[in-house]
């Protein structure tokens, strides 16, 4: 069911990575060339970058709310809503927002909570925030964070199947700017949220295991229920080619999104992409694609951009949002270890 | 569905394990060629749904032993 948002803005977006880059070539020492030169190709990820083994999540998020923050000139009291999209918090409990509302200075006069999704969260978290801020009169200020980390994965002391399915993912954090506002903006954002419980199997991690997934049960969802929807969000809210400045969607592979591309017939030169030198980072995927690629919209003061994020769950996501392009900050890159 | 010969399912089979023209026969087992590896089965279920618009599922992708298997299903 698509949702529409009249009084919601997309205010800014942000986003961090830590600085140290592993090269996915590097792995064909544990795996030989073949199969690393298969690997490369199939997923499209060449280079990610990996955090250190102390480096938790809120040490990328902070950093990266804090420049959007400064940016806009957003002060931390009117702050009234704080959510974490992540499956790596820094604790079991309490929800590592809290930690975040810590180190910003953000007062008591807020909503706060981590929730548990990968690959959609940028989509849903602007639903779940956008929902939360309608109760409010006036103009209300947000943030929305997504995330997930990565680390050094190319070991001899690990399997090569382990290794294998390392060399997709990459760290990132990425803070969205949302604010409610008094009176309808110009601009109404319709979102679409389908969710299939019977596939929670096709990725799943258990605690203190790694992550299992069915590759081909999740290339067939991708290719079949998220292409078809992405076709179908346009159609059912009447979003042609011309409204729409760029294509974002999850960096899932490199054969996922080019028959996603393919399906969907996007235009040439129409998409935003990460993939190749920051891998599949879950759901900071979407707004790092934006933050690295401001040469793309460098020309333009705003851009209607049209994402799909999809995966764990499994469930997918597709929204319709403007931005305006300086405030979509290039990426920070942060190793700094904050409290924890 | 798109009208294709026997042969040129088992081309198109050979293109997606990236062998050469005429590797194939009917009667090959799939799991005798390392060329059948996730690369391959996942642009398999890329090329049905783009040719025939019908997503392959796990189930059926595992019921392929042999390239006729396959010749049969794309039907």
């Amino acid at each position: 069911m698509t949702g529409k948002f009249e009084n919601i803005q997309i205010c800014g977006i942000s986003a961090a990575v830590p600085s140290k880059i592993e090269e996915n070539a590097k792995a064909a020492e544990i795996l030989g060339e073949r199969r690393c030169r298969k690997q490369i190709k199939l997923t499209g990820v060449k280079s990610r970058h990996v955090s250190a083994e102390e480096q938790v999540l809120s040490d990328l998020c902070y950093p990266a709310a804090k420049k959007l923050m400064e940016h806009l000139k957003w002060q931390p009291d009117e702050i009234k809503v704080l959510v974490l999209l992540t499956q790596c918090e820094n604790y079991r409990t309490p929800s590592t927002a809290f930690l975040i509302q810590k180190l910003l200075g953000i007062p008591q006069d807020c909503i706060v909570f981590d929730m548990n999704l990968g690959c959609s969260a940028f989509n849903a978290g602007i639903q779940v925030v956008a929902s939360l801020l309608q109760q409010f009169p006036g103009n209300i200020k947000a943030l929305c964070f997504q995330g997930d980390l990565a680390y050094e994965s190319i070991h001899h002391d690990m399997s090569a199947d382990a290794v294998a399915s390392n060399m997709l993912f990459g760290s990132a954090a990425s803070v969205v700017a949302i604010e409610k506002m008094e009176q309808r903006c110009g601009f109404a954002i319709p979102i679409d949220t389908l969710s299939d419980g019977k596939r929670y199997r096709a990725i799943l991690r258990h605690y203190n295991d790694s992550l299992n997934m069915d590759g081909e049960a999740v290339f067939a969802f991708s290719i079949g229920d998220v292409a078809d929807s992405i076709i179908d969000f346009r159609k059912k809210n009447r979003i042609f080619e011309p409204d729409i400045d760029f294509y974002v969607f999850h960096q899932a592979q490199k054969l996922i999104l080019d028959n996603i591309a393919e399906i969907c017939e996007i235009p040439e030169g129409k998409e935003l992409r990460s993939l190749e030198e920051y891998g599949n980072t879950s759901g900071a995927s979407i707004p790092l694609s934006l933050c690295v690629n401001g040469s793309r919209y460098a020309d333009k003061d705003k851009i209607r951009i049209l994402s799909c994020g999809f995966g764990v769950g499994l469930t997918w996501s597709t929204s319709y949002i403007e931005i305006e392009t300086k405030n979509i900050l290039p990426v920070l890159v942060s190793d700094v270890l904050y409290e924890k | 569905m798109k009208n294709m010969t026997t042969e040129e399912k088992v081309g198109l089979i050979e293109e997606l394990m990236d062998l050469d023209e005429g590797t194939l026969s009917l009667e090959d087992r799939l799991e005798d060629y390392e060329e059948w590896d996730s690369l391959s089965k996942l642009s398999l279920i890329a090329e049905t749904k783009k040719k025939f618009n019908k997503v392959l599922s796990t189930d059926e992708l595992r019921n392929f032993i042999s390239v006729k298997d396959i010749c049969d299903f794309l039907g």
